[in-house]
């Protein structure tokens, strides 16, 4: 067993000791069931899946907890992520099993959350987020991604849990998170053969047409202790407004595209690199209108450069979201959000100094809740593309949900969206819940 | 249940075949629910006999937690020598009980009242002072002699506190818990026990709180004394009956396991053990012996027939000749029992009734499962009680002494007849002689060192039976106005001119005694002042100089309410009937004015309104327990006259049993108002296994009709017989409790049984002889056929109905004229102002059902607490697991211009999002509540309405408030969502219990209905809550449990943190 793995059993199991009381702990199993299929605007099948997700809670008295989900996928298309999945981006304690090309297990979460005194901790894998700001990210950036399906899925199936210890203090009316993540796992990105590969030249190195180029295996930091992530939450609800302070320092989930043009052979090394984050949220709501904002300052951000020997530049990055939800008529919500991005655009970074999206959100429920329809629309400023997504889904029984979606992708093949242009689709799913 | 011989052949073959299949079922069936049986808990609070949505109780209750009024427990100390208790001994005696009383765990110090903790008012230079009448030890002469000065001169605490005649003072402790009432008792008769006692002292306990508290010591003892005794008395006669082994230990078996998993049951179901309840064991013991005889008997008559037959053969051959008869009594006994139920407005003889029905279907299962599979374990053996006759030259003494009656009432059945009117007659001018009357203090023998000091205590001071009137005035310091006082001191002279009030206390006697203090102690000033502004002052310079708290017990903090007090020696419900009728027209007549209303209430009232319904409940009761058996007699036989004919015993059983009650002064009350119900349902037994066996008879006769009905008698007429001494000796062994209306009721059960028997084998056949009715003669080839089935349909469907239409039945008429006075706003803020507990948990279960039916279902943990005047709430949903996780938050503030603050955690975005709290009308999810009704729970935001009071609505028979709210602003209307809604408010409980929406359009959207409104914690609890949207017919039912208002809910469950963590 993997020595971090080790520690986090072996302390669970010791706080689980300790805690528990000595009743027979009572034990909670739940699951669901996913059947999901899509088809592409060429009629092609892009997936059909089926995935299973036991979940079990175990409670030792009333203050220790262990909650363990689990998930069991079976693709039977295989074209999102063509062979096994290959891991690389997973250190090896967050890794998934696969079995052949069409099946595969994650261990999605196992957590203890226990108290000691006013200190609330949860520790194991697990998500947290942070944030204000829905479907682009800022400050939600301690969980890694995936990006097997880009970023149609739910975020909650997109993210990708990590081992750490997750403390909560309340210090005075406000609240101090404290996060340790010894996990190195970072964003996971489809290969080149996957339906969702990125092919737009915005995401990798500016290259010569006649270049041999060859990619090495990502620079992954290794050390547990030392490139551990960090961070720090403080929030507090004062006057009516939710107001946080948040600084992370942590790999960033992005590996910077080294490009060494020292030999014969173009060497492309995906590097990760750490940052400090610094930031904030609030919100409020205002009568019928909720407002919420956020803004993050990440010291070392690493972009493709065209001047650097090394392929890659260091700048800092500026970003925030406002956003309004609106939800005067009934069964509705609308909510807009507005992101920005700025960058000092020196060494010849290829990004835009400044990157702006947009974003519209209009859900409506019908028939108590049983029918929802959403529209959600991402709108790139600079790009000129964008993806919509039309969703409905409709609550059959208590255990059973059955949903329809449409995902249309438009704009410039060199743009985040417009590069999927051709892989629009429409999915089906039904849920039956255990 | 099916009349074809051959399927119950079959159950029964089956039995004996599977006898330890059998055995080990019927094992589990009793370990199952005497499993619960620890649970059992004890009431033998007097309040338990009554329902706790009496209006009464309910408004006593409330004047109690008004004026912090518990049941208390009272010591006097008497001292008979001339200076009675005014000597250094007996009032040291009484500081040192006061001391040790209030170190009692169960008793607030606080509340403990004495000479030793009470003070004078006297007049000084300087106004008025406030001295402890033991600020200085009465441990001299003097200081002795100043307290009698004192109480001499302040007449309220003159028969209160001290004897007029000086033989007796008393230290009055209230309990903080009176369901702890017995343990205090015994820790103040250990106090009593060891207290310094002076030459001439005296001590007695008693009051309310000693009486409940002895009660249920005295009830244990009485029934570790009587459960054994009844169980050896049935074993006996089942060895007389028998003369086997076999014979006495499988029935004793067949008994356990129906106590066993009646009071399981009981448990299990978290009714509690009532005072009376003590006579369902020993009647159960009782009735659940009486299968066992009819089968016994069958069996050995079997046996006698053909010795050689196996033992499997045998069983089953009772069984098939039994089961009838034995299934048919178990319905009507049960019917008899469970007539209780509907018509009782007592909660201890509803489930008496209740669980005594249960107990006569446990006993016939057994019956019917366990025995013959134990039996047929056995080796086929003959009792020598049943020995043939041709052998032995002889029938046995029993047989022989049944035939001689027969011949008897055959050969004179006219005389038989006439010997019956003439009874009849004279029974019916006893029966006219019953009173109604309860007295609670006579539920102790007349020797009990409690009935004792009840009498000493009342006969020495003014009384220790409480009839109390709530005065309330409309304004704020009210009660300074000297016009108010004047008719509360008018109101006290009344009562005190009534019979047994010995005397009276409230505000105006303190008034009284404050003004002369002010004018130099001088007699004349012992009057009420003119002046409103003199009598704040006067209240103002005692709280100056005392604790202000001294008054708690007599006025409120605003000067609004009153608690006039008097005084009754006695407990009598005949005795106080007038005096409360009297103070009821009076306050009625004289005393309620513009401005000012009395109510009355105390424990005098309260008795007086539930025991003024046991007459009314019991005529009920037996009427239509009567209808019931006769109903299935009627069905059973198919014959009106068969009916008429076999419930002429049962009839002249109750008749008799009036005729003794009128006779012997045995009142009807509460241990008695049961007798007659159970006791139709036992004595019909009788009749329906003598008419059953006569068809019989005389359907197969070959002589003469004399020598078959003849026949009746050594068979049939024998089982009868050891029936009937089963049944009267084990309700008889009830003669021997120490618990009056006990005894009372088992004389009255086993006297009535005793004359149903004689009946049922002298005027019955008499009857039937001379009438030849045909339902017996008529030739016919089934005795019972789809009567059985039908008769018990009907029985149970009669009882349901009553137990269904009860509901609308026993709404009392409300007698709380200032409720009537209220307006819409004061109604909804009474809604508003009801105690929904500082914290609370639940769970609650969501069931949505759309216009085609179908469900979803959720559930969900809640949790509420109150910071101040700010509301928190928190729902964290638990099922199904696609929403498992969902949880919601909010923070209700008490400034309706501060909106409220919201908080939604969806578990698929991980994230706590802020909602607008505007969206009040919007619905909760998925459900056809608003957020705000879920956040109100029952009640509104007041600033919302225009509200107006419209009228008087009964819903499922409570008498209801109708207030009518429109929005305030075109607005609120639409943040509501509503144009119009319409309250009905339970003033019992103020509590909608139901209530209309129209949408801003004015189309009626939807309607809430609360079915379930349980008190718990002393909290009114809406346990289940209906609303259906008429206009997408979507229905949405909560469903609350495991409702918690004592354990702690900490503060950081409602915090975001808690939301994303969840449950």
């Amino acid at each position: 067993m993997n020595p971090t793995k080790l520690v986090l059993v072996s302390m669970a199991i010791l706080l689980i000791a300790n805690q528990a009381d000595a009743d027979a702990p009572e034990v909670g199993f739940q699951a669901q069931i996913g059947i999901a299929s899509a088809v592409e605007r060429g009629g092609e099948v892009q997936k059909s899946e089926l995935t299973f997700e036991p979940r079990m809670d175990v409670w030792f008295g009333d203050n220790v907890r262990l909650t363990g989900i689990g998930l069991v996928r079976v693709d039977f298309t295989d074209k999102l992520e063509p062979g096994r999945s290959s891991n690389d981006a997973r250190s090896s304690l967050s890794s998934t099993a696969t079995f052949g090309d069409h099946v595969e297990f994650e261990l999605r979460e196992l957590f203890v959350d226990f108290e000691l005194g006013e200190m609330q901790a949860r520790v194991g894998k697990q998500q947290v987020v942070w944030g204000q700001a829905d479907g682009l990210r800022i400050l939600d950036v301690i969980n890694p991604l995936s990006f097997r399906e880009f970023i149609l899925p739910d975020f909650e199936d997109r993210r990708i849990p990590l081992w750490m210890v997750n403390a909560e203090v309340p210090i005075g009316e406000a609240t101090l998170q404290i996060l340790w993540i010894p996990d190195q796992t970072y964003d996971e990105f489809p290969d080149p053969e996957g339906s969702f590969a990125f092919t737009s030249a915005k995401f990798r190195p500016v290259l010569g047409l006649d270049e041999i180029v060859r990619v090495d295996r990502a620079r992954k930091p290794n050390s547990v202790v030392e490139d551990s992530d960090f961070g720090l939450r403080l929030s507090a609800f004062v006057g009516g407004w939710d107001l946080t302070a948040n600084y992370l320092y942590h790999y960033q989930d992005q590996p910077a595209l080294g490009v060494d043009r020292s030999e014969a052979v173009t060497r492309i090394t995906p590097t990760y690199e750490r940052t400090h984050l610094i930031g904030g949220s609030a919100s409020k709501a205002f009568g019928d209108f909720v407002f919420r904002s956020e803004l993050g300052y990440s010291t070392d951000r690493y972009f493709s450069s065209v001047q650097s020997i090394t392929g890659v530049a260091k700048t800092h990055e500026l970003s925030g979201v406002l956003g309004l939800d609106y939800s005067g008529l009934s069964d509705t919500l609308i909510s807009g959000q507005f992101f920005v991005s700025a960058i000092d655009q020196g060494e010849g970074i290829v990004r835009d100094a400044r990157e702006e999206n947009l974003s519209m959100l209009i859900r409506r429920n019908f028939f108590n809740d049983t029918l929802t329809l959403e529209m959600l629309a991402i709108h790139n400023m600079d790009d000129s593309d964008g993806v919509v997504q039309l969703d409905v889904s409709y609550q059959f029984t208590s255990n059973t949900t059955l949903s329809a979606g449409a995902d249309v992708f438009y704009g410039t093949a060199d743009g985040l969206f417009g590069q999927f242009d051709e892989r629009d689709r429409l999915s089906l799913r039904i849920v039956v819940s255990l | 249940m099916s009349t074809n011989p051959t399927f119950v052949q079959k159950y029964f073959q089956l039995v004996v075949t599977r006898p330890w299949t059998v055995i080990v079922l019927s094992a589990l069936v009793l370990f199952a629910s005497a499993a619960f049986l620890p649970s059992m808990v004890m009431d033998t609070r007097s309040d338990a006999f009554i329902d706790a949505a009496e209006p009464a109780l309910v408004y006593r209750e409330k004047v109690e937690e008004l004026f912090g009024l518990a049941d208390p427990i009272v010591i006097a100390v008497t001292n008979d020598s001339s200076t009675g208790i005014y000597n250094p001994d007996s009032l040291m005696l009484v500081q040192w009980l006061t001391e040790q009383v209030q170190q009692l765990a169960n008793v607030d110090p606080e509340r403990v009242v004495s000479l030793a903790t009470e003070a004078n008012i006297v007049g000084t230079i300087d106004g008025m002072e406030i001295e402890d009448f033991f600020d200085e030890s009465p441990s001299s002469p003097a200081r002795v002699l100043w307290i009698k000065q004192a109480i001499e001169n302040f007449p309220l605490y003159q028969g209160s506190l001290v004897a007029r005649d000086h033989s007796a003072t008393l230290i009055v402790a209230e309990l903080l818990d009176e369901f702890e009432a017995d343990e205090t008792y015994a820790e103040i008769l250990a106090i009593a026990d060891r207290a310094p006692v002076g030459a001439n002292d005296q001590l007695h306990v008693a009051g309310e709180g000693a009486i409940a508290g002895y009660l249920s010591a005295y009830i244990d003892a009485d029934a570790q004394k009587l459960n054994p005794l009844a169980a050896v008395v049935i074993t006996i006669i089942l060895l007389i009956a028998f003369l086997t082994i076999r014979g006495a230990v499988i029935p004793n078996i067949v008994i356990l396991g129906t106590v066993g998993a009646t009071f399981g049951l009981m448990a299990a179901f978290g009714v509690p053990f009532y005072v009376i309840t003590n006579g369902l064991t020993v009647s159960l013991i009782a009735m659940a012996v009486a299968d066992s005889i009819h089968i016994f008997s069958q069996y050995y008559i079997e046996h006698r027939r053909e010795p050689g037959a196996s033992q499997q053969t045998l069983v089953v051959r009772a069984m098939v000749a039994m089961w009838q008869p034995i299934t048919l009594t178990t319905i009507t006994t049960a019917a008899g029992f469970l007539t209780l139920y509907p018509t009782s407005s007592m909660p201890p003889i509803q489930y008496f009734g209740l669980f005594g029905g249960l107990g006569v279907t446990l006993a016939w299962f057994f019956s019917v499962t366990f025995l013959p599979a134990a039996l047929s374990l056995l080796k086929p053996k003959a009792s020598r009680a049943f020995a043939e006759p041709a052998a032995t030259g002889s029938m046995d003494w029993a047989s022989t002494l049944m035939t001689r009656v027969g011949r008897v009432v055959l050969d004179h059945p006219r005389s038989v007849l006439a010997v019956g009117v003439v009874v009849a007659a004279v029974a019916v001018i006893g029966a006219a002689k019953v009173t109604i009357e309860e007295v609670r203090i006579a539920n102790f023998q007349k020797d009990e060192p409690i009935y004792l000091a009840d009498a000493a205590m009342n006969a020495a001071m003014d009384g220790v039976y409480h009839l109390d009137v709530l005065v309330e005035t409309e304004e704020f310091e009210g009660l300074h106005q000297s016009e108010h006082l004047q008719r509360i001191d008018r109101l006290q002279r009344f009562l005190e001119a009534q019979p047994g009030v010995g005397g009276t206390t409230s505000v105006v006697d303190y008034i009284k005694q404050m003004h002369r203090a002010v004018n130099e102690n001088r007699a004349e000033a012992y009057s009420i002042p003119d002046d409103a502004f003199l009598i704040s002052q006067l209240f103002l310079l005692y709280s100056a100089s005392a604790d202000p708290t001294d008054f708690e017990e007599e006025v409120d903090s605003e000067y609004r309410l009153a608690l006039v007090r008097a005084k009754i020696d006695n407990g009598s419900y005949l005795r106080n009937k007038p005096v409360v009728e009297a103070t009821r027209a009076y306050l009625r007549d004289e005393f309620n004015a513009p401005g000012i209303t009395g109510t009355l209430t105390g424990r005098v009232n309260v008795d007086h309104y539930w025991i003024e319904e046991i007459g009314s409940s019991h005529a009920k009761s037996v009427g239509f327990a009567f209808l019931v058996v006769a109903m299935v007699v009627i069905v059973l036989f198919r014959s009106v006259i068969g009916g008429i004919i076999t419930t002429i015993p049962v009839a002249m059983a109750i008749l008799l049993m009036y005729a003794w009650m009128g006779f012997s002064n045995v009142w009807l009350g509460v241990g008695t108002t049961m007798f007659a119900a159970i006791a139709i349902g036992l004595c019909v037994d009788f009749t329906i296994h003598t008419v059953d066996r006569l068809r019989e008879l005389l359907r197969d006769r070959t002589g003469d009709v004399k020598t078959a009905m003849l026949e009746l008698y050594p068979s049939t007429g024998r089982a009868l017989f050891f029936n009937l001494v089963a049944i009267a000796l084990g309700f008889g062994v009830l003669i021997t409790s120490d618990v009056p209306p006990l005894t009372n009721f088992g004389t009255l059960v086993a006297l009535a049984v005793v004359v149903a028997f004689v009946a049922s084998v002298t005027l019955l056949p008499a009857l039937i002889y001379l009438l030849r009715p045909a339902f017996i003669f008529a030739p016919s080839n089934a005795r019972f056929r789809p009567g059985l089935a039908t008769a018990s349909i009907i029985a149970i469907g009669i009882v349901s109905l009553f137990v269904y239409t009860d509901s609308f039945a026993d709404d009392a008429p409300q007698d709380a004229t200032q409720i009537d006075a209220l307006d819409g706003q004061q109604v909804m803020q009474a809604v508003n102002a009801r105690d929904e507990g500082d914290r609370v948990t639940r769970d609650l279960r969501i069931e949505l059902t759309d216009r085609r039916g179908k469900i979803r279902l959720q559930e969900t943990r809640g949790f509420r607490r109150y910071f101040g005047a700010e509301k928190r709430t928190v729902i964290f949903y638990r099922a199904p697991s696609n929403i498992r996780d969902t949880a919601f938050l909010t923070y209700d503030y008490p400034d309706a211009e501060v909106d409220d603050d919201q908080w939604l955690y969806l578990p698929a975005l991980r994230k706590v999002r802020r909602i607008s709290a505007s969206d009040r009308g919007d619905y909760f999810l998925g459900t056809d509540f608003t957020y705000e009704e879920i956040k109100k729970e029952n009640k509104i935001e007041i600033g919302d309405y225009r509200l107006t009071r419209v009228g008087l609505e009964t819903v499922n028979g409570y008498e209801c408030i109708v207030v009518e709210g429109n929005p305030r602003t075109q607005k609120i209307a639409k943040e509501l969502g509503y144009s119009k809604v319409v309250w009905r408010v339970d003033p019992l409980i103020w509590m909608p219990r139901s209530s209309d929406y129209w949408d801003v359009n004015g189309n009626h959207l939807k309607t809430i209905t609360t079915p379930v409104i349980e008190q718990i914690d002393g909290i009114w609890t809406a346990l289940e809550i209906n609303v259906v949207n008429h206009k997408t017919n979507h229905r949405s039912a909560f469903t609350f449990s495991n409702v918690d208002y004592s354990s702690d809910v900490p503060e950081k469950l409602f915090s975001q943190r808690s939301l994303t963590r969840g449950l």
